[in-house]
């Protein structure tokens, strides 16, 4: 449904957009060439320039919208349930209306900072005239570039992992709800433990105290602890399983099934982390790589007519 | 026998002990976990059998730990210690304290769990390990903000400041000069490449573009377009020059496309109505036949073109009479040494640029072989007369002729004048006339129309002069035919001259062998490539800075 959602938004309306925009584009650059070549100094790719500068600043407003949205809906709530647009000029009435009616809803943005993300490579791309070196012109097309392309990652994140996350938790609804269950079979565990031997008791112990879930960057990312202990005591138990007295046996599977099943959670709920890691990792790239862009952009801009 | 109070302390909700005590008795006292110990400490953080308290030899209580367990007493590890009051020993989380024994009892002991197991599921991540990006450390603000200070700091400050303060010490000029380059758009071109960190010696104001008046502080001399100064200041207004020399994109050759040429030829008899130029697009599509500039006099006006299509026209007037078809025969023209066969070079040689030939010398081509000796007549004297004017030729030979009738004088040998020479004047007047008689003879024989100096110059008698009756057509060959373009023989070199100049059956010196724009066009073709051709722009043959192309083809201006 996300998926329909979000690209789909109003029967593909940034869609066709952002691809007339593409197409003429091209066809412009195809036919117009300048005499020297094509650049971005000439009249085409000064033209290709500009729009690019104000497809950026509609990318960089979804950002600032994004973060009004919270603080909007706070304070609808602060001022309580009666219309906030009481006593307000009959203008500003009309354009909150407008805004209700024409769909600046947060999901229109990111529809539309999506596609004209897109359009954005193409034009950016016409613009340069496919010249590049190391500078700062050049610096701020990858940097561009690059925030785009994280940006794709993130609408396959928004796509994909979210279904999965739902599917990972099966029924247990909140990460919280995990780890309380991880702990009351810890605590379980290490009470069926009490009647073992001192190896098996300290196996138990280790997989209460060392068992981890999340970690730093890599260990979220990757959903992995090394010699995790509770992998290690599912292991180890089976082992030491065998060499115990027939009587002890129905207390021991208990303890081993006990053990067993806090790992199988322990798995769900790293994969947990690992999916929202993922799902939010790119935006440690997208956000701040999208400032040193802007940053780079202006700087490119003063350059090109600093020395014109 | 061991007789224990063991009091069991635990906490109420409000945090209070609450004390259980209990009588435990025995030889020894088993402290663990195992079923069969009298102490009972129920944590798998305790050993099945993790202590024991017993008497020593002198009947003191101490306790002592088990094989693979250890315990802490009075707060350092240790194997065992006597049970005086007040001894603390940890026994896995629990706390076992000595009290004051009573008679009763032979020891007092309580119990605590002083280090309970967290009763929260956050000890599994959260506090130990953070479960979010912004917990492991991560943060979009900082990056941000690290990120685009770095970047303003070293590509727009930095670069900024040698522009903005030129009383700046050198080194931090010369820093930032390495750091400017950040802002140039590509390689510099070839001729600029010694300035490419003088950003200021073009870009003399910020946010103003390059002025003209920049670029011709060093290049003087570049030549308009257009001769006349209005019409070009009509065609051209406010256009700057790097509009067309962009001096930041490496190699890349302005004008190399004939866009902008075309921009304004392919409409420029709209453009200006008295223009006897014709509208071209392309040069193997639209571009008019030649003209070739046939020199008519020697100064360097004195020209005038002709375009090829006007065939009849095309007659040099050279004043010279020269057949290759003699020279170039295959079967040799006759020399001192016999017959030889003679190809162009032999003649024609490129000059250094490699662009055109060298001029034809009499003495290098002609007389040097011995071919076209200018010896005296009859030519038993072995002397040769000097190629050159009329009356130089004059002057050696009555020299000549003087000075051997002298000779013949002061010998008292007769001589031999002819009938009626010197008759009634005295000796001296006689030779002098004798020799000039004999001169004047030769000179004749010389001058005649078809032999001696004829047989290569047009040659008329006149009667303004008694003394040199003989005027010699003055020489005018035109070495540039296709004035306002550039071409290189050099370039040319992988054909035969004869391919493009059929002279060979040529007998006149007036022929004109400038090959034609079809005879170009079988190789050559416009500003779009055509497979097995070569693609030439305009400015392979032509050049935007060259006055003479508009000064001699337009009319009236």
């Amino acid at each position: 449904m996300q998926r329909s959602t979000l690209l789909e938004y109003k029967n593909y309306r940034y869609f066709k957009t952002t691809s007339l925009l593409i197409i003429f584009a091209v066809m412009a650059y195809l036919i117009y060439q300048p005499a020297t070549g094509a650049y971005g100094g000439s009249w085409l790719g000064y033209l290709f320039g500009i729009l690019s500068v104000l497809i950026v600043v509609v990318l960089i407003l979804y950002g600032v919208r994004k973060r009004l949205a919270p603080i909007r809906t706070e304070r609808r709530n602060l001022l309580g349930t009666s219309s906030p647009q009481q006593n307000v000029p009959d203008r500003r009435k009309r354009e909150a209306n407008w805004l209700r009616h024409h769909g600046a809803t947060l999901q229109g943005w990111l529809s539309a900072h999506t596609y004209l993300g897109t359009a954005l490579i193409v034009l950016a791309t016409l613009h340069t005239g496919f010249q590049f070196g190391w500078n700062i012109h050049t610096l701020a097309y990858a940097l561009m570039m690059v925030v785009i392309l994280s940006g794709y990652y993130g609408i396959y994140a928004y796509l994909r992992f979210p279904r999965l996350m739902t599917a990972n938790m099966g029924g247990i609804g909140t990460f919280d709800t995990l780890l309380l269950e991880i702990d009351d079979l810890d605590k379980q565990a290490s009470i069926k433990s009490l009647q073992f031997s001192d190896d098996i008791c300290a196996i138990v112990l280790k997989a209460r105290q060392e068992t981890r879930v999340g970690g730093n960057f890599f260990q979220q990312l990757t959903a992995y602890q090394r010699n995790c202990p509770t992998a290690q005591a599912v292991q180890q138990l089976q082992v030491l399983g065998k060499s115990l007295k027939y009587d002890q046996l129905k207390s021991f599977d208990d303890l081993y099934s006990v053990v067993a099943h806090k790992e199988s959670l322990i798995r769900r709920a790293r994969r947990d982390v690992m999916y929202r890691a993922r799902l939010e990792f790119w935006l440690y790239l997208h956000a701040p790589l999208s400032v040193a862009f802007l940053t780079a952009l202006i700087a490119h801009i003063v350059a090109i007519f600093f020395y014109w | 026998m061991i007789r224990c109070l063991f009091i069991q302390i635990s906490r109420n909700q409000s945090g209070q002990p609450v004390r259980k005590e209990l009588l435990v008795t025995g030889e020894i006292l088993q402290i663990g976990r195992a079923a069969g110990c009298k102490i009972l400490l129920l944590d798998h953080r305790v050993n099945f059998h993790h202590a024991v308290i017993r008497h020593s030899d002198e009947r003191k209580l101490f306790i002592e730990v088990e094989e693979g367990a250890d315990i802490t007493i009075n707060g350092s590890s240790g194997l065992s210690t006597e049970f005086t009051p007040g001894t603390h020993v940890l026994v896995g989380p629990y706390e076992l304290v000595a009290e004051a024994p009573t008679d009763d009892y032979d020891l007092v002991l309580s119990v605590e769990m002083v280090r309970p197991l967290p009763d929260d599921h956050e000890h599994i991540s959260v506090k130990q390990a953070p479960v979010t990006l912004a917990g492991a450390g991560l943060s979009k603000r900082q990056s941000a903000l690290w990120l685009a200070g770095a970047i303003a700091f070293a590509f727009l400050i930095l670069p900024m400041i040698p522009a903005l303060s030129p009383m700046l010490p050198k080194w931090v000029t010369g820093l930032q000069a390495s750091i400017k380059k950040s802002w140039q758009l590509g390689e510099m071109s070839r001729g600029h490449h010694l300035i490419s960190a003088k950003c200021d010696v073009c870009h003399q104001e910020p946010f103003e573009a390059v002025p003209d008046k920049a670029c011709e502080s060093c290049h003087k001399t570049v030549a308009r377009h257009i001769a006349d100064k209005a019409l070009h200041a009509n065609a051209f207004k406010d256009m700057r020059c790097g509009e067309c020399h962009h001096e930041h994109r490496g190699e890349v050759r302005e004008g190399t496309q004939d866009a902008q040429c075309v921009a304004c030829h392919a409409k420029i008899k709209k453009k200006n109505d008295k223009t006897k130029l014709a509208n071209i697009r392309d040069f193997s599509k639209d571009h008019p036949a030649f003209s070739l500039t046939f020199k008519t006099g020697h100064k360097d006006s004195d020209v005038v073109r002709i375009p090829q299509s006007d065939k009849t026209k095309l007659v040099e007037k050279s004043g010279l009479k020269f057949s290759h078809k003699v020279h170039l025969d295959k079967e040799g023209v006759s020399s001192p040494e016999g017959d030889t066969v003679l190809e162009c070079r032999d003649c024609h040689q490129l000059d250094a640029a490699g662009a055109r030939f060298r001029p034809i010398s009499m003495e290098k081509n002609c007389q040097q072989s011995g071919c076209h000796a200018l010896n005296f007549k009859p030519p038993a004297l072995k002397r040769q007369v000097p190629h050159g004017s009329e009356q130089k030729l004059m002057v050696a030979l009555r020299e000549y002729y003087a000075t051997t009738a002298i000779g013949k004088v002061a010998a008292g040998e007769k001589l031999q004048c002819g009938t009626g020479v010197g008759v009634g004047k005295n000796q001296l007047e006689r030779t002098l006339d004798c020799a000039n008689h004999k001169a004047h003879v030769n000179a004749e024989i010389l001058f005649k129309p078809d032999s001696g100096c004829g047989e290569c110059h047009e040659i008329t008698r006149v009667t303004d002069d008694k003394d040199v009756p003989w005027k010699v057509t003055p020489v005018t060959i035109t070495s540039h035919w296709l004035r306002n373009s550039r071409f290189t023989h050099a370039k040319h070199s992988t054909a035969k001259c004869t391919e493009c100049h059929d002279k060979t059956k040529s007998e006149k010196s007036s022929d004109v062998a400038i090959p034609v724009i079809e005879k170009c066009r079988e190789c050559h073709v416009g500003n779009k490539q055509v497979k097995n051709r070569i693609r030439s722009g305009c400015d392979n043959c032509h050049s935007f800075h060259n006055e003479n192309t508009h000064q001699s083809t337009t009319s009236g201006q």
